[in-house]
């Protein structure tokens, strides 16, 4: 699988426009949230200026807001907070899921049962009125949000690892390691994880997105720290003035849409190319 | 002979199977014994329990529908009653190792061959000078050392079925279970890999029991050989009287078909009908429905294993003998 393997996956990832074009936006995405507020001589983006609800011109090529801030460092700064959000949310719930799903796996028995009931009930929750409650009684703040998002996001990833352990345990060489003597946790960890890994990889991926619109959901309905800029709350200040100046609703959204779409197809395309039956 | 040159001594072993609540007989009063440095094989076609018999010599039948119904196991002295699951996992690998028939399923595919080889040795000795071992094991299997940077999947299957016995040996154990090691192998690696195990058993005076349905490969390689069919050891005596004078119809039947002897109408003499099935065992010899001397109380009387000749050394599980 190694070598050659990844050397086909990489090439099959080459093969369609939208995939390349998914990877190149995120990229530039994360390229804006770390260097971006450098480049772009790093202003405080709550900055005031006398053009107030300018529309997309030279000097502010997204347009101003009703204080005149420019909502191109908004939506700058704003990627910081996504991303970081996103990408720490989806890595806790691949972790944790990850864990309880390979021990549910590999254990078995009556642990295996009692953990999928479990599993059962978050997923049997809607997520974004969950999420609300738990924000509105803890209080807002990124870590909180994150918090919030992996706890509501990791059944999904354990259900996957534990098929996917499922499978790889009675698979010949993992009965050819006990034979060799090997101890159980050796196996689980050596043997049967790392065969596991590529789908829950690519379910990571998707989890970012899923993480990232989340955030977006829970800021625009004001649920996240005010002081905090994210796209999300761009949007909800445009909302009341999308007669008069669209491009406050226009481009955030697009950011969140993009991003979303991008995380979405960059999944999907990890899980085929990572597939070895497809 | 004596206890203390015995490696592994089974007797009156059965294991059941149990599927929706029923409990079937894979394996039944099945038995071996195998000296320091012996060659022994274990003869029968698919579904003669020979496998199982495999798994249950390795204390690794599969937990969920199978268990050891009844029997007497030792390994170097050492009963499987007395050692618990840790104990049993120590064992393994020290004591016994296994190499298997499809050897690209048994090789963990994100691994290098170095570091499954490695882990092998470690597991053994963990102060090990792993490189020297490395390179002796390569040796001992006849593989280039550029072969270790490889995954398996990019190693021929004689290569493979060689990285498979490297491992095995790996932890130096003292006997090598090998369940049909060349069936998944082509005729000239079949070969090769044969003439290697009889070096190597040869060169560190390693005891091996060789399952096959190939009465030639297990000839080639052990001085010794036990027939199952249908669960049952019908059959054992060294390997020329086998050859020479077999004394159970099937084992005849069986070496006929392998010699492709012809019969009176000039076609080869084949072995018509099937392998019981599991649910069909009915109390008489296993054998009776295929066989062609069979006398009326083969079908309700199982026969009991009576020595044949070659001072006891021979024996045979049929009405003729007994």
């Amino acid at each position: 699988m190694a070598a050659v393997a990844r050397n086909r996956a990489i090439s099959r990832l080459a093969g369609s426009p939208t995939t390349w074009f998914s990877a190149a936006f995120i990229l530039a995405l994360i390229l804006m949230a770390t260097v971006g507020p450098y480049l772009f001589g790093d202003v405080d983006p709550n900055t005031i200026s006398m053009s107030i609800m300018a529309p997309p011109s030279a000097e502010f090529p997204f347009g101003t807001d009703e204080l005149g801030r420019d909502v191109l460092q908004y939506i700058v700064h704003g990627a910081q907070v996504s991303l970081y959000v996103g990408f720490s949310a989806a890595f806790a719930a691949t972790i944790l899921g990850g864990l309880i799903g390979a021990v549910s796996g590999y254990v078995g028995g009556r642990i295996d049962t009692l953990i999928m009931r479990v599993t059962e009930i978050f997923q049997s929750m809607p997520t974004f009125v969950l999420a609300a409650l738990i924000v509105a009684l803890l209080g807002p703040g990124n870590n909180r949000v994150i918090l919030v998002i992996a706890l509501l996001s990791w059944p999904q990833t354990a259900r996957l690892m534990r098929g996917e352990v499922l499978r790889v345990k009675r698979l010949d060489f993992v009965t050819a390691a006990r034979c060799l003597g090997q101890s159980e946790t050796v196996i689980l960890i050596k043997e049967v994880v790392p065969n596991c890994l590529a789908p829950v990889i690519a379910l990571g991926t998707l989890t970012v997105a899923q993480a990232i619109l989340l955030e977006a959901s829970l800021s625009f309905f004001g649920l996240t720290n005010p002081d905090t800029i994210s796209w999300g709350r761009i949007l909800t200040s445009g909302q009341r003035y999308i007669f008069q100046a669209w491009w406050l609703s226009l481009f955030p959204g697009m950011a969140i849409f993009l991003t979303v779409f991008s995380f979405n197809v960059l999944g999907d395309s990890l899980r085929q190319a990572l597939d070895p039956k497809s | 002979m004596s206890a203390a040159d015995s490696m592994l001594r089974i007797r009156d072993l059965s294991v059941v199977y149990e599927i929706d609540g029923r409990e079937l007989f894979a394996v039944k009063n099945a038995f071996i014994d195998l000296k320091m440095g012996e060659g022994v094989g274990i003869v029968g076609e698919s579904g003669s329990g020979k496998s199982t018999f495999a798994r249950a010599m390795m204390a690794l039948l599969p937990a969920t529908n199978a268990r050891v119904a009844s029997g007497v196991m030792e390994i170097d002295g050492v009963s499987y009653d007395m050692v618990d699951k840790s104990g049993m996992a120590r064992l393994r690998g020290r004591t016994f190792a296994m190499v298997f028939q499809d050897p690209l399923s048994y090789l963990n595919p994100l691994m290098t061959i170095r570091s499954q080889i490695v882990e092998a040795i470690r597991l053994n000795d963990p102060s090990a000078n792993v490189d020297h071992r490395v390179r002796e094991l390569l040796d001992l299997v006849r593989l280039p050392q550029r072969c270790l940077t490889a995954y398996p999947h990019e190693l021929s299957g004689g290569m493979r079925q060689r990285v498979l016995i490297a491992i095995a040996l790996g932890c130096r154990p003292k006997v090598l279970i090998a369940d049909e090691p060349t069936t998944a192998l082509d005729v000239t690696t079949q070969a090769e890999i044969l003439a290697l195990i009889k070096d190597i058993k040869r060169e560190i005076g390693m005891s091996l029991v060789l399952i096959s349905h190939d009465l030639g490969v297990v000839s080639s390689l052990c001085e010794r050989v036990f027939v199952m069919y249908g669960g049952y050891t019908i059959e054992t005596g060294a390997r020329e009287k086998i050859l020479s004078t077999p004394a159970h119809p099937y084992t005849q039947a069986l070496i006929h078909t392998a010699r492709a002897v012809r019969g009176e109408d000039g076609r080869f003499v084949t072995l018509s009908g099937d392998v019981p099935r599991l649910v069909e065992a009915g109390k008489g010899c296993p054998f009776a429905p295929r066989c062609g001397v069979a006398m009326p109380q083969c079908d309700t009387v199982l026969p009991s294993l009576a020595h044949v000749n070659d001072n006891g050394r021979h024996s045979a599980r049929c009405h003729m003998h007994s």
